[in-house]
Parts: C-alpha cells; sequence; structure tokens
C-alpha cells in the first residue's frame, strides 16, 4: 500500500495542489470505519485526495498466540477474526489442519460431516451479506433496512444457536468432521427450509425497496470504480473481484469439500461500483439459497455415510504423530479468498498459522477506489469491500 | 391574542395596579418562560415519538419501559444528559463555541412566535409574521456554522461550512415557494395566510411550490436526507461533535422541535392552518372543543406532516452534499422562479379581470 506523502502532497492527477490541503484522521474512533480502522486522509475540501488505512488498533496477535496453544484451541480463536463469518474461518482452518493430518486418498470428513460444514457455511455467507446490506446502507445514511437485514439474520443465528449453541462465534467444526450433529428436534430442517422458501422472496423485497431508490442509485453508481486489470493486480477477491466481471470463486476454480457435487452459479457483474457490489451479494444470497435447498434435501432425504465426527482425529494423540510439515488451504469465505497455512512438526502446538485474510487483501484497494472522489463516497466505497476489523487486524 | 398581551390583560383583570412597563416586562418574562418550555417540551416528546415511529418503521418496539408507552423516556434522557459532566475541550473558540447553543435556541424558539395555532392564537401577533419567521428561521444555521469554526475540529469545521453551503442554497428556493403562496393572499401577515385558504388549500394551486418547501425545509432544518451539516456516518456528528451532556442534549432538542416546526409551516403555508378540511366546521367537534376547535386542526395536521418528516427520515439514506447543491441550484432555483412568475402573472390576471 502506497504511503500518502502528507508533507508534499500532489493532487490525483499528480499536479500541484491549488490551495492547501486538510489532513484529516479519520477513525479509529469512528462510526463509518467498521471497528477501530484508521484512514489518513488528504481533501481538498470535500475532494478526498489521497487514502492511506492504518492498521493494528485491533490487532491481538492470534497467529502467534496459535504457536502456543494446541492445535484444537486455536478454533476458537478463528471464530473472533472475521466474526461475522465465523464458520467459514472454522472451515478453512480445520481443513488445513486435516490436509496436514491425511492424505489426499484418506477418508478424513465423512460425507455426512461435509454436508453439516457446508450447510452451517452458507448459511454464515447468507448471514454476513446479510449483515454487510445493513451496515453499507449505514454508510449512506439509510438506518431501517438494517432491521430488515438483521431480521432475516436473527433467524439464521437461532439456527445456529440450535446447531451449535452459539449466535457468533460458533466453535463448531472439528478436525475430522463437526462437533454436533443436526439437532435432535425433528422440525429442524423443516423449519430451515421454510426459511429457505422464503429468502428469494425476502431478497427481492430488499431489492425492491432499495434498487430503484433515486438516492441510492446516485449515491452509489460509479462510487468506488475498481476496473478488472487493478483488481488482479492487488490481489483482490471475492465479490470485490467478481463485480469486475472475473468468475473467480474458489468453490468452483478449485472445488473443494462437496461443492463439485452441488448446483450453483458464480454471479458477475462488469458494474464495478459499490451498486454493483450491492446486486452481486444479492445475487449471492440467491446462489447460497440455492446451495441450501440442496445440501438441506441432502441431509432429510439422503442416508449419508458416516458419523459427524471422525473419532480418529477428535482425540490429540493424532495431532502429536501426523501433525508434520506443512499445508495450505484456500476456501471461498464471504469476503473473497481465505488462505490458511500451518506448519507442524509433530507437537500438539502449531509451529505457525498464518492466514490470509481477505479483509486485509481487499482493503488495500480502497486508496485507488477512493482518490477523487467525495468524502461520503469515500465511507461508501469502504463500506462496500466488506471488511471486519477483527479480519483485517487479527 | 398574542402571548404578551393576554399576559398583560390577565394581570390588569387581577387589579395589577402597576404601571404599564412591569405589567409589559412581567407579561413578556411570563410570555417567554411558556414559548421556551412549550417549543423545549415539543424537541423532547419529538425525541420520543421520533424513537418509537423509527423503531416501528423498523419492526421494533422502540423505547416503551419510561411511564406509560415510555413516553417519560425523554425524561429520562435529559436527566442524563443534564447529570452528564459539561466538558469544554481546551482549544475551543470559546465566544462561538458558547454562543452557537444560544444562538441556536433562541432563534428557533424565536421563529415560532408567529405561527397561529388557533384563531387568533399565537405567541406574538407580528403583522410581518412569515417575514419575522422566515428571517428567524435564517438565522438558525448561524449557531451551525458557529459551532462548527468555534469547535476547533475538522469534522465540526467540515459541519459547520456544509451548513454554510447549505444554507445559501436551500434558502433561495425556499423564499421563492413562500414568496408565491404571499403573492396569493396578499399580506405577510401569518392570520392572513390562513384565513385566506378558507375555500381551498394552498396545496392545490402551490403543489409545485409545496413540493419545493418541503424538501428546502427538511435541509433548513437539517434533517435526513439533508442532514449533511451532522452526517453521522461520515463527519461522526458534525458541528455536535465537541457538545456533551446537555449542551448536546439541546442541540438535539432543536433539530426535533425543528421537525414539528416544518409541519407547522407547511400546514400554515400549504394546508390550511387551523381551519377544519374541505370548508367544513365539524359542529360536534367544535362543541366538545369550542375555541381550541382551531389548535386541534391546526396541531392535527402539523403532526400528520411531522410523522411524514420521520416517515422519510426512516426510509430515505443521505444524499450526497454536491448532488444537494447541485439540485438546489440547477433544479429547485429555476422550478421555484417560474412557479413564483407564474403566479404572479395569473394573480395579476385576476386583479385586473381578464381571468
Amino acid at each position: 500500500m502506497a504511503r500518502v506523502d502528507f508533507a508534499n502532497p500532489r493532487m490525483p492527477d499528480g499536479s500541484q495542489p491549488r490551495s492547501q490541503l486538510m489532513t484529516l484522521n479519520m477513525g479509529p474512533q469512528h462510526p463509518s470505519t467498521h471497528g477501530v480502522l484508521r484512514l489518513k486522509l488528504l481533501l481538498d475540501g470535500e475532494i478526498v485526495v489521497d487514502v492511506e488505512p492504518v492498521l493494528g488498533y485491533l490487532h491481538r496477535g492470534s497467529e502467534k498466540i496459535a504457536e502456543g496453544m494446541h492445535w484444537i484451541k486455536f478454533i476458537p480463536l478463528t471464530d473472533r477474526m472475521d466474526y461475522l463469518s465465523a464458520m467459514n474461518n472454522n472451515h478453512g482452518y480445520v481443513m488445513a489442519v486435516e490436509k496436514l493430518l491425511g492424505g489426499p486418498e484418506e477418508q478424513v470428513v465423512s460425507e455426512r460431516a461435509e454436508h453439516l460444514r457446508i450447510f452451517a457455511a452458507e448459511l454464515n455467507r447468507l448471514s454476513n451479506h446479510l449483515f454487510w446490506m445493513g451496515t453499507f446502507m449505514l454508510d449512506i445514511g439509510a438506518i431501517t433496512p438494517l432491521f430488515y437485514a438483521l431480521r432475516e439474520r436473527e433467524e439464521i443465528l437461532g439456527f445456529m444457536e440450535e446447531l451449535c449453541g452459539a449466535r457468533l462465534t460458533f466453535n463448531y467444526m472439528r478436525f475430522g468432521g463437526v462437533k454436533y450433529d443436526l439437532p435432535q428436534d425433528p422440525t429442524y430442517l423443516d423449519r430451515v427450509q421454510a426459511f429457505l422458501d422464503r429468502m428469494p422472496a425476502q431478497v427481492a423485497q430488499y431489492q425492491r425497496l432499495l434498487k430503484t431508490n433515486d438516492i441510492i442509485v446516485s449515491r452509489l453508481v460509479g462510487t468506488g470504480p475498481l476496473t478488472r486489470e487493478q483488481a488482479l493486480a492487488w490481489g483482490i477477491t471475492g465479490p470485490m473481484l467478481r463485480a469486475t466481471g472475473v468468475a473467480h470463486d474458489i468453490r468452483k476454480a478449485a472445488p473443494y469439500s462437496i461443492y463439485k457435487s452441488l448446483n450453483f452459479d458464480v454471479p458477475t457483474t462488469t458494474q464495478s461500483d459499490c451498486y454493483g457490489r450491492l446486486q452481486l451479494r444479492w445475487a449471492e444470497m440467491i446462489e447460497s439459497v440455492k446451495i441450501l435447498d440442496q445440501v438441506v434435501d441432502r441431509l432429510r432425504n439422503r442416508d449419508l455415510d458416516g458419523l459427524h465426527l471422525n473419532p480418529d482425529y477428535a482425540g490429540g494423540k493424532i495431532l502429536r504423530v501426523k501433525a508434520k510439515g506443512e499445508a495450505y488451504v484456500r476456501t471461498e469465505h464471504p469476503k473473497g479468498e481465505y488462505g490458511v497455512h500451518v506448519i507442524g512438526e509433530g507437537k500438539q502446538n502449531p509451529v505457525r498459522v498464518h492466514v490470509r485474510a481477505p479483509s486485509f487483501a481487499n482493503l488495500q484497494a480502497l486508496p485507488i477506489m477512493a482518490r477523487g472522489q467525495k468524502i461520503a463516497d469515500l465511507i461508501a466505497t469502504l463500506g462496500s469491500i466488506d471488511i471486519v476489523l477483527g479480519d483485517v487486524d487479527r | 391574542m398574542g402571548l404578551t398581551a393576554w399576559t398583560d390583560s390577565l394581570l390588569q383583570r387581577a387589579g395589577w395596579d402597576a404601571p404599564h412597563w412591569t405589567d409589559l416586562l412581567i407579561a413578556s418574562l411570563v410570555g417567554s418562560v411558556i414559548m421556551f418550555t412549550v417549543v423545549l417540551s415539543t424537541g423532547g416528546l419529538f425525541t420520543f415519538a421520533f424513537r418509537r415511529i423509527f423503531a416501528r418503521m423498523g419492526q421494533r418496539p422502540g423505547p416503551n419501559r419510561v411511564g406509560p408507552g415510555g413516553i417519560l423516556q425523554f425524561l429520562a434522557d435529559g436527566a442524563k444528559l443534564i447529570t452528564k459532566e459539561d466538558v469544554r475541550p481546551a482549544k475551543v473558540d470559546r465566544l462561538a463555541w458558547t454562543a452557537a447553543l444560544y444562538v441556536a435556541v433562541v432563534f428557533t424558539v424565536l421563529a415560532w412566535a408567529p405561527l397561529p395555532w388557533g384563531e387568533g392564537v399565537w405567541f406574538a401577533n407580528v403583522g410581518t409574521g412569515i417575514l419575522l419567521l422566515l428571517a428567524m428561521g435564517a438565522i438558525a444555521p448561524l449557531a451551525e456554522i458557529m459551532a462548527g469554526w468555534g469547535s476547533n475540529n475538522k469534522y465540526s469545521l467540515y459541519g459547520g461550512v456544509r451548513a454554510a453551503a447549505l444554507d445559501v442554497s436551500y434558502e433561495i428556493p425556499m423564499l421563492f415557494a413562500v414568496a408565491a403562496v404571499i403573492l396569493l393572499v396578499g399580506s405577510l401577515s401569518t392570520n392572513d395566510i390562513v384565513l385566506s385558504q378558507a375555500g381551498v388549500w394552498f396545496i392545490v394551486p402551490q403543489i409545485v411550490g409545496f413540493v419545493i418547501f418541503f424538501i428546502t425545509a427538511l435541509a433548513k432544518a437539517g434533517l435526513v436526507p439533508t442532514d449533511l451539516a451532522e452526517s453521522e456516518s461520515e463527519l461522526v456528528a458534525g458541528y455536535t461533535t465537541e457538545y456533551s451532556g446537555m449542551r448536546f442534549g439541546m442541540f438535539f432538542v432543536v433539530i426535533f422541535s425543528n421537525v414539528f416546526f416544518v409541519g407547522a409551516l407547511a400546514t400554515m403555508l400549504y394546508l390550511g392552518g387551523w381551519q377544519a378540511p374541505l370548508g367544513q366546521t365539524f359542529p360536534i367537534l367544535a362543541s366538545f372543543l369550542g375555541p381550541a376547535t382551531g389548535v386541534f386542526w391546526f396541531a392535527v395536521k402539523s403532526l400528520l406532516m411531522s410523522f411524514v418528516v420521520f416517515w422519510v427520515w426512516s426510509t430515505l439514506p443521505r444524499v450526497r452534499v454536491d448532488q444537494y447543491l447541485n439540485m438546489a441550484w440547477r433544479v429547485l432555483l429555476p422550478i421555484s422562479i417560474l412557479n413564483f412568475v407564474g403566479t404572479a402573472v395569473v394573480v395579476r390576471l385576476f386583479q385586473t379581470g381578464v381571468l
């Protein structure tokens, strides 16, 4: 990320500024920086000349902490990285450790457990996108959409609570499976299915309310543009990349878990601005519902093999014996590509855990998107990236 | 009868045998106290109303614990704000920072003076009432500029500068819209404006003016979608950033009393003021309410308009400042001038008997 030369400022086109520019430190205490992000702004009136994101205010050293604790004890800490999509964090980490433990031909995770994982992960993707939509609307000044989004998210959290007992930091996945099988309640999947049946209509409601609103259109269209080349050069992933027209989704590009057997599309758009990203995430919600429909159908009607947790991997012994070498796994997180790199030496602690956080990588694009725009656009652009500071700083 | 004249006559009736100036002084004091109480408690109650309406729009219950239906919530909030520490940041421009609050409160309250609440019910009977009202309203944004400059905070400064930019852009279309109404009435007295709507409310001939007035009045009062001076998602709290405790509370109350003020102004100018709809008299209602019938209708219409303001507030996102300025100068201003000229021509044609 290029540093901004505050002592000798230049306009976005490289020319000398005509008037004295103002430096403004937006954050770390600011209502719209989604946590404790600090933006050093160089402003010419309302126009953002340059931005420099300053990170680290929520740095908890998670990756270092991992080195001092048992492999399995790090799972709850992954919950706390991107706390809005904890299931997806869990999934990436346990997959990385499983790759370390077992060879590719070895059946570590049963089919049933894989379905439970995707069930949880896709529900979480839905809830992440819902919350993103609400907070994004908050950023451009509309408060009520948040509550419409939270209405559906609450239901999802209710399902999650029944599944694993927690509503935010789930700590659900384990090496070799998941912690709990489906709830005892026989109506559970029926209720989930009823919710899924309703969800497309709810998305249609958001679209009806937000898509053609004049103020929303004038605020979002053309705001925070990002070209395909820029996105690829900066390593942008997830909805931000797909909004530039690149149909890159790890679930399709390098299918993991059971995604190969599921039927879904990767929505893309070429309208790479805040408006396009909003549309794209709506389309992704619909796709998640499609995936969930299939997974729920299989969980109900098919006799899926295996236990929800492979007992061979549940204990700590196998980790001490087999957790040797390196493994890198990438998964499609709601915010982008989520990579986990683990190194073990056959002890009960990892030697190194590194997380490639999508929020962190995507945040890099903020300066190139926001330069030359208005302050209000900067806020909208930042919102459209979908960052969680827990994920940026870790 | 104005408030001062009324208290004056009460004192005389009670046998108060003082010289006229003491009489007037006491009457003015009592009048001001009543006026401040009405305006500020309206603002306070509206914070509660807002939170309830806002909550219902977002499918939540809203504050419903303090008092019946939660209606005393605003007192609890006020008590909290009053007991908070009054922080004055070390490097503020002391005069501007302190005075901003008083300017905001005093001129907001003064603008209410010529509002006709009923037939002959107002705080002050002023012949040029609408002018006074608009003039007082025009001073109020000065407080935002003072607070913005005096706070020695960049967010506040941005808020203040935005307030200034907004002020010059909405004021002109608004005045043209109101001037068209004045042309129709032929008088500057607020009472005459209401009386001349006995047949048809001005919203019918002045629908364009009404829309312009409503848009600009929202900006004037600093309300969503044009709360650009405060815009909390961009400027933290805009010009109120450096105020805490009851100082912040007073700015808050001023904003919410402005909601009612916008509603009341729209009622007075376009919706027939204190007159019953469609020229009806509703004798049963009148027999219940007696002389308060006018106040009843005025309050009902103003509250309905205030509800519309809250509705807009909870529905719309915020416009961008340059987009609003563009709209004000390139759309609202030409339309409001056309509306004004058109009204003038039509009125003139009526006067000369052509129509």
